[in-house]
C-alpha cells in the first residue's frame, strides 16, 4: 500500500524502459517456476550486482531450470557443467592441444575453450568435484579470467556463474570451505513449492517451451551500471557497517563478515532498492538481501569440522540463518 | 513432682520453645532472603551482572580509609591546616569514585556455568564456571581477583581474572556434600575488590543447575555381590550385543578373502598397496548381575553396590544392578555406569524437608 | 582454548606492591626530618633496606622475635626522648617506628593496608609544618604512588602502565569534586586543643636578651602577610609597628614577660573584665557606623605564619575582628594579642586599625609599680648618669628626649654583630661599645627610663614590611624589631631609639640602615645573587604564588567562604544554604555521570531523526507493538492495523519524511530547520491523536 506511493523520486524514461523490463523478466521467469517470487528476485539482485549465485537444495527443486530460464531471458550463452568427483580442471576449463596438420604452420598448439567460457555458466553439484577442481571453478570466478599453460585467457562478460549444491547426505561429496563460500555474491535455497503453486506447475501444459529472450547482450551491462547509479546514503552505509561490525565483535559470529561481504551488502542493497523501483536504497532493502548474502559467510567451521560427512551440510545451512537473522536483529537501523 | 522440679522443668520447656522460635525465625528469614534472591536474580545457566544483581559495601579497609580521612579532617580542623583538610576530601573523593570503579567493574562479569559432573560424597567436586563475553560490556573485561563461596559454606576460593587472556577462562569451585542424593546447586556467591580493594561487590548467583551425589564406594569383600549372569538369558541377549561388539578398534591385520569390506584400509592400501583390515577386540568378558541381600543396610548396601559397580566397569565387565527397586539388565559403558551409580544415588531417597516446610509442619503440630 | 585458573591467593604483584610501599615510606621519613628524630628516620631507612633486600625472597626478613626485641627497645628510647618534644611529635614519631617495624614483617593483605592508611596520616602530619604549593605538590604525588601500589596489589595481573593510567584519572577526577567540598563544605573553628611541639616554635621568643633579635635577622623568613583593602590604606613605612610583646621583667641581662603580669591577666581574665582595647574597638565600631566610608580602610587582613605558639602581632594599635576569625583572638590589658590555640598553620586574621588610639594604663597603679622595678645593684654608671640628666630635665618627657638625643648625638651605630657585653651589659653598651642592634637600645633606654623614675617598657615585634602589591605588605623575619613605651601622664607612650641612630631602618628597612654603616645582612655569594635582576623577578615571581596560595588556599576560612559563596549568590539566607548543599550534591552526581556514563552516541543523530524516534517510541508505547530491529517502512506496516486513521496517516507521512531525508540522494539538503520543523509538526499532531 505504501511501497508506490512512497516513492516521490521519478524515474528517468530510459529508466522507465528498464522498469517494464525487469517486470517482463520476473514474470517470464515466474511462469517458469512458480510461486518463488522472492528467490527470482534475489537470483535477479545477484546478477545485477555482476555476482555469482549459490544454490543449495535437493534435487528436483528447479535448479537447474532457474538458472537455464535466467540466461534465456537475458540471451546469454548458456553452458552447464555437471561436476562429477572424476572430473578434471582441464575438462572444464579448457586445454591445449596439439594440431597435427600438414604444413609446419599448422603444427602448434592452440586452445580448445571448456565449458566456462560462456556468460551464464550452471555448475551442478559443484559438491561432487573435486577440491582441486572446485578451486579452479572459484579463481575463475574471481578473477574472470584463467590462465592455462602461461597465457592467460579472458572469460566473456557478463560472466555468471550459478552454482548448485547438494545438500542430501550422500557419499563422495566434498562440502565447499568457507573461504571459496565467501565468493558467492548470495545463497538462496528454492525449496518446496506452495500447494497452489505445485498444482499450477503441474496443470502447466508449455512446462519445457522455451523462454523467449527478453533483453538483448547489452542491456544486461546497462542495468548493471543503472544499479550502481542507484544512491545509498551515508545512514545506510553507516547500517551496514553496524551490522558488519556486530558480527565481528560479538563471539557469537566465529566467521565475521569480511569487507567483501559488506561491499555485496551494499551492492545487494542497491540492486534490491533497483528492482523494487527506487532510486534509492533503504534499510528494506539491506534486510531484504541480508540472510541470502551472509547466511552462507556466517556459518562456522566447526560445526562441521570432523565429521567428513556431508550430512552436516542441512545443519550448516539453518546455523548460517539462524545466525544471520540474530545478527539482524541486534541492530536496530534507526541508530545510525 | 516437687515444685521446685516442676519450675525448672517449665524454664526449660520455656528455653527450648525460645530456641525453637529463634530457630523459625532463622529458617523464615532465610526463606525471605532467598524468595528476594530468587526474584532480584533469577536462576539462569548464564549470567551477565547488571545494576541489580550488584551488592556493593566497603570493605573492611574502606572502612578504616575512611576513618583516616575524618581522622585527617579533624586534625586538619584542629590545627587550622587547609592542606590537611583538602587531602582528607581528596581522600573521600578517591573513595566515592572507586565505589563507581568498582562496581563498573563488577558489571561486567558474565559467566555461564558448565554440566557439572557428578561425584561420590566425602569426595570433592568441581563446579566449572566459564567467564564470557558481558552482552553489553563488550569491549572490557572484568579484572581482578574474583572470590567465589558457596552461599551455604564458609570456605572461598579466590581466581586472577586475566584481561588480557586470549583464551575463555574457567572457574573451577570446588563443591562437598556428605549425603548422596540429587540437590539443587546452592547459590554461588562471587566477590571482587578490584581496583583498589576499598569497596567489595558480591552477588549470589543461581545457576539453575542440579548436582547428583554418588553414594559412598564401600568395600566389604565378605558379602557376596557379583552373581554370574544366567546362561539362558545370555543367548537371549547374545544376538544384541554382538553388534556392538566391534566398536573397540584393536589392532591391524593382513586381508583375508571374504572379510567385509568396510573394514579394509583404504589409505594404507592406497600408500602401500598391502590389504589391511582393522581388526576389532570383544570387550565383553564376563557378564555378572550386582545384587545384595535386602538383609543388610541400605545405606551399606547401596556403598558397597558402588564399589562393585565401579570395580566392573574398570575391569570393562558388563553388568547389570539388581537391588529393591532397581532393576537395570546388564550392559558396559560409561554412561550405563552413570545409569547404575545414579540409580543407586537416588534409592529410597527420604523426603527432603525445606526449611518453610519444616515450619508449616511443626505449627500444624503444635 | 580454555585457562582454566587455579585457586590462587597471592597476588604476584605482591613484591614490587610492597616495595613500592616502602620507597612512598622513605621519601616521607625525609620529609619529615623536621618532627622525626634522626634515630627513626636510621631505623625506618634500615627497614626499607630489609625490604629491598628481601625483594624476591622472604626469607631474608628478621623473624617476628627480633622485630619484637627491636620495638620494645624503640619504645624505651622513645618514652625517654619523648618529653623533650612534646606529644605530638611522639605521636608521629611512634607511627613511623611502628611503621618501620611492621615493614620489616610485612606479610598479608591486611598489614598491607593497615601500612597503607599509616602513610595516609603521615602525609597529613607532613603538613604540619609544610605548607608551601611545592609540598603540596610532593605530597600529592606521594599519595598518587602509595594509590599506585595500592592499585598494582589489588590487580594482579594488570600491568603497570594501566594501573599507573588508572591511578591518575582516579587522582584527576576526585580534585574537582575535593575542591568542590573545599569550597562549600563549612570551614568549623578548632574543636579542641591539640598538643604542640615544643621544640618548633618560630619567630619571636618570649624573653629578649640583646642580641636575639639580631640572630632573627639573619632569616629571610616570612612572619606575615597583610592585605589592605586599598593601597591608599597601607600605613606610611614609619607607622608600620607591629606589636607582639610586652616585656616587663628585667633581671640585669634578659627582659620577660613578668610573671606578675601573667598573674593579672588571668585574674583579670576570670573577673571577665574587657581589655582596654576591646573597648576601642567598640567605640571605634561605633564612630564609624556614625561616618561610614572610613570604616573600610581601617580593616585588613594578616595571614600568619605558623608559629606554634599563641602571641599574634597586628598594627599598634589594632583590635581584632572576632567575628571573621576562625580562632579566636583574646585582646590582654598590655595591649597585646593571643590567639585561644596556638598557630599551627598558616591562617588568616582579620583586625580593624586604630592609628591615633592612644594605649591607656587600665589597671593603674600596678602597671606604674612593674614597670618602675629595677635589678638591686647592676649598671650603676648608668644610673649616675639617668639622675644627672633628671636633674637638667626634670619632666618625664624631658628626660625620655634627652636620653634619645644622647643617642643620636653620641656617635652610636647600627650593627648586627655587636661585641659581646656579658657584665653590666647596658653600662658597656652606652658608654664602652656605642654599637649595637634595635634590642640593645630599646633595652638600654628602658632602664634609663625606669633608673630615672619614669615608668617604661620594651616592646618586641616587628617594624616594616616590604610591599608585594600595592595594599600587600610582607614582613619577613629580618623585621623583628624592639622599642621602648614609657608610661607618661597615665599613657603610655611609644619612643623607638634605634630610629635615632638609622633613621633610615624606619623609612627603609634593615638592609638599608645596615648599609649605611657598611654591613650587610647576608655574606657570601648567595647575597651578591640576590641582587640580580633575574634572581629578584623568580623570587618576586615565587612570593607571589606563594601569597596566592596562602590567601586562598591556607588562608581560606569561614569568612572567605562567606564572601565567596555572597559574590556568586547575594546575601546568604538559611534556604539559600540548603540550597548550595544540594546544589553541590547534584554537581558531585552530574561529575559521577559524566565520569562514568559516556555521553550516549543518540545525541549524534539530527534533530528530525530524533524526532522521529521520539515518535516511534510513542508509538510503541501506545499499541504495545515493538519496532526492535524493523525498518521504518516494514514498522508502519506492521503497526497501522493498531492505529487509528488519523494517527496511520501522521505517521506514514512521517515515515515518508523520515526515508526520504536520511536516505534519498538529495538528503535533507538545504532545508534543515524546515525538515525540523516539519517533524516537529508532525510529532505533536501525532501526540495529540494518540491522545484521543
Amino acid at each position: 500500500m505504501f511501497d508506490e506511493a512512497g516513492n516521490p523520486q521519478q524515474l528517468t524514461l530510459s529508466d522507465n524502459a528498464m522498469r517494464l523490463d525487469i517486470e517482463e523478466i520476473l514474470q517470464a521467469l515466474g511462469e517458469k517456476i512458480i510461486g518463488k517470487q522472492h528467490q527470482l528476485k534475489l537470483a535477479l539482485t545477484c546478477l545485477l550486482s555482476n555476482g555469482h549465485l549459490l544454490i543449495e537444495d535437493l534435487p528436483g527443486m528447479g535448479k537447474t531450470t532457474l538458472s537455464h530460464a535466467l540466461s534465456q531471458v537475458f540471451g546469454l550463452q548458456y553452458s552447464r557443467i555437471q561436476f562429477t568427483s572424476d572430473l578434471l580442471p582441464s575438462d572444464m576449463l579448457g586445454v591445449n592441444i596439439f594440431h597435427t596438420g600438414e604444413a609446419d604452420t599448422d603444427k602448434q598448439f592452440t586452445f580448445r575453450h571448456g565449458p566456462i567460457f560462456s556468460q551464464v555458466v550452471l555448475a551442478d553439484e559443484l559438491n561432487r568435484a573435486s577440491p582441486k577442481t572446485q578451486s579452479a571453478l572459484l579463481e575463475a570466478m574471481e578473477e574472470r579470467q584463467v590462465s592455462i599453460d602461461g597465457t592467460t585467457h579472458s572469460l566473456p562478460s557478463p560472466f555468471f556463474v550459478i552454482a548448485t549444491q547438494n545438500p542430501s547426505s550422500q557419499s563422495g561429496t566434498y562440502p565447499l570451505p568457507e573461504s571459496q563460500l565467501d565468493r558467492f555474491f548470495m545463497r538462496i535455497s528454492l525449496g518446496y513449492p506452495e500447494w497452489d503453486a505445485e498444482k499450477a506447475m503441474l496443470k502447466q501444459s508449455n512446462a519445457s517451451t522455451a523462454l523467449s529472450q527478453i533483453l538483448d547482450e547489452g542491456s544486461l551491462t546497462a542495468l548493471q551500471k543503472s544499479v550502481d547509479d542507484v544512491h545509498a546514503s551515508d545512514a545506510l552505509i553507516n547500517y551496514i557497517l553496524m551490522l558488519v561490525n556486530e558480527s565481528r565483535s560479538n563471539s557469537a559470529y566465529p566467521n565475521p563478515l569480511s569487507p567483501r561481504a559488506s561491499r555485496a551488502l551494499l551492492q545487494g542493497a542497491k540492486a534490491w532498492a533497483f528492482i523494487s523501483n527506487k532510486a534509492f536504497a533503504t534499510p528494506d532493502d539491506v534486510q531484504a538481501v541480508f540472510t541470502a548474502i551472509t547466511a552462507h559467510r556466517l556459518t562456522s567451521s566447526s560445526q562441521h569440522q570432523g565429521t567428513g560427512f556431508d550430512n552436516s551440510t542441512y545443519a550448516r545451512e539453518s546455523a548460517g540463518e539462524t545466525l544471520s537473522k540474530k545478527l539482524l536483529e541486534s541492530i536496530d537501523p534507526l541508530a545510525a | 513432682m516437687s515444685n521446685a522440679a516442676k519450675h525448672e522443668f517449665k524454664q526449660k520447656q520455656n528455653t527450648s520453645i525460645r530456641a525453637r522460635l529463634s530457630h523459625r525465625r532463622k529458617a523464615i528469614l532465610s526463606t525471605m532472603l532467598s524468595r528476594w534472591l530468587d526474584k532480584r536474580i533469577p536462576p539462569a545457566s548464564q549470567h551477565s551482572l547488571t545494576l541489580n544483581s550488584i551488592f556493593v559495601l566497603p570493605t573492611g579497609f574502606g572502612w578504616s580509609f575512611i576513618i583516616m580521612a575524618l581522622c585527617l579532617f579533624l586534625l586538619g580542623t584542629n590545627y587550622q591546616n587547609n592542606l590537611m583538610v583538602l587531602l582528607s576530601y581528596i581522600l573521600l573523593s578517591v573513595m566515592l569514585l572507586t565505589l563507581f570503579y568498582t562496581h563498573q567493574n563488577f558489571a561486567r562479569l558474565a559467566v555461564k556455568s558448565q554440566p557439572i559432573a557428578p561425584f561420590h560424597c566425602h569426595q570433592t567436586g568441581t563446579f566449572q564456571l566459564a567467564v564470557i563475553k558481558h552482552h553489553a560490556q563488550q569491549d572490557k573485561p572484568c579484572k581482578g581477583n574474583l572470590v567465589a563461596r558457596w552461599f551455604d559454606t564458609k570456605e572461598q576460593v579466590s581466581f586472577i581474572l586475566n584481561a588480557e587472556e586470549k583464551s575463555q577462562q574457567r572457574l573451577s569451585v570446588p563443591i562437598k556434600r556428605s549425603k548422596r542424593g540429587k540437590y539443587p546447586l546452592p547459590r554461588l556467591t562471587l566477590a571482587c575488590d578490584f581496583p583498589l580493594g576499598l569497596f567489595k561487590c558480591w552477588t549470589h548467583l543461581d545457576f539453575d543447575a542440579d548436582i547428583l551425589v554418588y553414594p559412598q564406594p564401600l568395600q566389604d569383600e565378605a558379602i557376596q555381590v557379583a552373581l554370574p549372569f544366567d546362561e539362558s538369558e545370555q543367548s537371549k541377549n547374545d544376538t544384541t550385543t554382538s553388534s556392538h561388539s566391534s566398536t573397540d578398534f584393536h589392532s591391524l591385520s593382513d586381508y583375508k578373502a571374504g572379510e567385509p569390506l568396510n573394514r579394509v584400509v583404504w589409505k594404507q592400501v592406497a600408500k602401500s598397496g598391502d590389504w589391511v583390515v582393522k581388526q576389532f577386540s570383544d570387550p565383553i568378558n564376563e557378564k555378572y548381575y550386582l545384587s545384595v541381600d535386602n538383609q543388610i543396610d541400605v545405606e551399606r548396601a547401596i556403598s558397597i553396590l558402588t564399589h562393585h559397580v565401579i570395580e566392573q566397569s574398570k575391569n570393562g565387565n558388563q553388568f547389570g544392578l539388581q537391588y529393591r527397586s532397581i532393576d537395570i539388565s546388564p550392559h558396559y559403558g560409561d554412561s550405563h555406569t552413570h545409569q547404575c551409580l545414579k540409580a543407586l544415588s537416588l534409592l529410597n531417597l527420604p523426603q527432603r524437608t525445606y526449611p518453610n516446610d519444616a515450619f508449616s509442619a511443626e505449627a500444624a503440630s503444635s | 582454548m580454555i585457562a582454566l585458573l587455579k585457586p590462587s591467593a597471592l597476588s604476584s604483584h605482591q613484591p614490587i606492591s610492597y616495595f613500592m610501599l616502602a620507597i612512598a615510606y622513605g621519601v616521607l621519613l625525609l620529609t619529615l626530618t623536621e618532627e622525626l628524630m634522626i634515630w627513626v628516620i636510621i631505623l625506618g631507612l634500615c627497614a626499607i633496606v630489609v625490604r629491598t633486600v628481601s625483594f624476591e625472597k622472604s626469607s631474608h626478613l628478621p623473624n617476628a622475635r627480633t622485630v619484637n626485641l627491636l620495638a620494645v627497645l624503640s619504645l624505651f628510647a622513645l618514652t625517654w626522648f619523648g618529653f623533650s618534644i612534646g606529644l605530638l611529635n611522639s605521636m608521629i614519631n611512634l607511627l613511623a617506628i611502628a611503621f618501620a617495624l611492621k615493614l620489616m614483617l610485612l606479610d598479608s593483605k591486611r598489614d598491607f593496608h593497615l601500612l597503607f592508611c599509616t602513610s595516609l596520616f603521615l602525609i597529613g602530619c607532613g603538613f604540619i609544618s609544610a605548607l608551601s604549593v611545592i609540598a603540596w605538590l610532593g605530597y600529592l604525588g606521594v599519595l598518587l604512588f602509595l594509590l599506585l601500589s595500592l592499585a598494582y596489589y589489588h590487580g594482579p595481573v594488570t600491568p603497570l602502565k594501566s594501573s599507573a593510567k588508572f591511578v591518575g584519572t582516579l587522582v584527576i577526577q576526585s580534585i574537582p569534586i575535593a575542591a568542590l567540598l573545599f569550597l562549600v563544605m563549612p570551614q568549623l573553628p578548632p574543636l579542641w586543643q591539640m598538643p604542640t611541639s615544643k621544640s618548633q616554635q618560630t619567630g619571636l621568643s618570649d624573653t629578649v636578651t640583646p642580641g636575639d633579635i639580631a640572630s632573627l635577622a639573619k632569616s629571610s623568613e616570612l612572619a606575615f602577610t597583610a592585605t589592605f583593602p586599598s593601597a591608599s590604606a597601607v600605613p606610611e613605612p614609619q607607622q608600620r609597628y607591629w606589636r607582639a610583646l610586652v616585656m616587663e621583667d628585667f633581671n640585669g641581662k634578659t627582659w620577660s614577660i613578668g610573671q606578675k603580669r601573667k598573674q593579672a591577666e588571668r585574674q583579670l581574665a576570670t573577673m571577665r573584665r574587657t581589655p582596654p582595647l576591646l573597648l576601642l574597638a567598640n567605640t571605634a565600631e561605633n564612630e564609624e557606623s556614625d561616618e561610614s566610608g572610613i570604616s573600610e580602610t581601617k580593616s585588613y587582613e594578616m595571614i600568619v605564619e605558623p608559629t606554634k605558639q599563641n602571641w599574634l602581632f597586628a598594627l599598634e594599635l589594632s583590635a581584632p575582628n572576632n567575628g571573621k576569625n576562625n580562632i579566636t583572638v583574646n585582646a590582654q590589658f598590655d595591649y597585646t594579642l593571643r590567639t585561644s590555640t596556638p598557630l599551627m598553620s598558616k591562617k588568616s586574621f582579620y583586625f580593624d586599625y586604630l592609628p591615633n588610639a592612644p594605649v591607656t594604663n587600665p589597671v593603674g597603679e600596678f602597671e606604674r609599680q612593674l614597670n618602675s622595678l629595677l635589678p638591686a645593684t647592676s649598671n650603676q654608671e648608668t644610673r649616675q648618669w639617668v639622675s644627672s640628666l633628671k636633674q637638667a630635665n626634670p619632666t618625664p618627657r624631658g628626660l625620655a628626649s634627652a636620653i634619645m638625643n644622647y643617642f643620636k648625638q653620641q656617635g652610636f651605630t647600627y650593627t648586627l654583630e655587636p661585641n659581646a657585653m656579658p657584665v653590666d651589659p647596658i653600662d658597656r653598651f652606652i658608654f664602652e661599645e656605642k654599637a649595637g642592634f634595635c634590642a640593645h637600645y630599646a633595652s638600654a633606654m628602658t632602664f634609663a627610663l625606669r633608673a630615672g623614675g619614669v615608668p617604661a617598657r620594651m616592646v618586641t615585634g616587628y617594624q616594616g614590611g616590604e610591599q608585594l602589591d600595592d595594599n600587600v605588605l610582607q614582613v619577613r623575619q629580618y623585621d623583628a624589631h624592639a622599642w621602648v613605651e614609657a608610661l607618661i601622664d597615665d599613657t603610655w607612650v611609644r619612643y623607638d631609639p634605634t630610629s635615632m641612630v638609622a633613621p633610615s631602618r624606619l623609612q627603609y628597612g634593615i638592609e638599608q640602615a645596615l648599609a649605611e654603616f657598611g654591613e650587610k645582612r647576608t655574606d657570601g655569594l648567595l647575597g651578591d645573587l640576590r641582587e640580580g635582576a633575574l634572581f629578584t623577578t623568580l623570587q618576586n615571581w615565587m612570593r607571589q604564588m606563594d601569597y596566592q596560595w596562602s590567601k586562598w588556599i591556607l588562608g581560606f576560612d569561614a569568612n572567605k567562604q562567606k564572601d565567596l559563596l555572597e559574590d556568586l549568590l547575594g546575601q546568604i539566607t538559611t534556604k539559600k544554604m540548603t540550597a548550595v548543599f544540594l546544589a553541590t550534591l547534584s554537581i558531585v552526581g552530574v561529575i559521577l555521570l559524566v565520569y562514568f556514563f559516556p555521553i550516549q552516541r543518540q545525541s549524534t543523530l539530527p534533530k528530525y531523526h530524533r524526532i522521529y524516534l521520539n515518535a516511534l517510541s510513542a508509538i510503541e508505547k501506545h499499541s504495545g507493538v515493538e519496532r526492535q530491529y524493523l525498518s521504518p517502512r516494514e514498522y508502519l506496516n506492521k503497526v497501522s492495523s493498531h492505529l487509528n486513521e488519523n494517527t496511520q496517516k501522521i505517521l506514514s507521512e512521517m515515515t515518508l519524511l523520515f526515508i526520504e531525508s536520511s536516505y534519498s540522494r538529495e538528503g535533507i539538503g538545504d532545508d534543515k530547520a524546515k525538515v525540523t520543523l516539519k517533524m516537529k509538526h508532525h510529532n505533536r499532531a501525532l501526540k495529540k491523536s494518540l491522545r484521543q
